[in-house]
């Protein structure tokens, strides 16, 4: 018989060492007794990646890849940067200098354009603008059932509940 | 979600040309 090895061609008592226990101290030792990134680290990594994962954080997501791909359109460099919803709002706001193209949502957006730190989007540019689906909830519950008949950004608000922050008056 | 004119700091009812921003498919967080 020979030595058991592990996937690193190492037995398990030389892979052991005084970093890899450093590595995996902190709470990063996994439910079933593994050393290794703990679920929130993959997370980070695969949202890195441009992967969808488990909303399990409050982080306004632009993934490098994205911003590769926007490189590759525009053909200059985009450097992407995370923040949580407050710290984003707060610099939009407070710094617009120092961002060139903010990642919005509806009502930073508003809260935005009001300050006149944003210009508007050409919507004229956008290839795929009216192909855009709106996100109100009568709009899923028409698209679940009729998924023929789907209301596109363009039309006029289906929503009863239209205080509602995602039923967009358009 | 739209304004007059480009650099409008007035939300617009209805559709026009300039908008605000773009809806995503993915928003982990809130409603907005």
């Amino acid at each position: 018989m020979g030595r058991s090895s592990n996937k690193f061609g190492k037995n398990s008592a030389a892979e052991l060492s005084r970093r890899r226990v450093l590595k995996g101290s902190g709470g990063a030792r996994r439910r079933d007794g593994r050393i290794g990134r703990n679920r929130r680290s993959d997370d980070l990594g695969a949202r890195n990646q441009g992967y969808r994962t488990p909303p399990r954080w409050r982080v306004l997501f632009g993934g490098q890849a994205i911003g590769d791909q926007a490189a590759k359109d525009l053909g200059f460099k985009v450097t992407m940067q995370n923040l949580d919803t407050s710290a984003a709002i707060n610099r939009f706001i407070t710094q617009p200098n120092t961002v060139d193209i903010p990642d919005l949502e509806g009502w930073q957006a508003k809260l935005a354009a009001k300050r006149g730190v944003i210009q508007g989007i050409s919507v004229k540019k956008v290839k795929e603008f009216d192909n855009f689906l709106r996100s109100s909830p009568r709009a899923n519950w028409t698209a679940k059932r009729f998924p023929g008949r789907v209301f596109r950004l363009t039309r006029q608000c289906t929503s009863r509940r239209r205080t509602r922050p995602t039923c967009t008056k358009a | 979600m739209y304004i007059e004119k480009a650099d409008s700091t007035n939300l617009h009812e209805g559709v026009t040309e300039w908008a605000t921003f773009l809806p995503q498919v993915y928003n982990a967080d809130s409603i907005g």
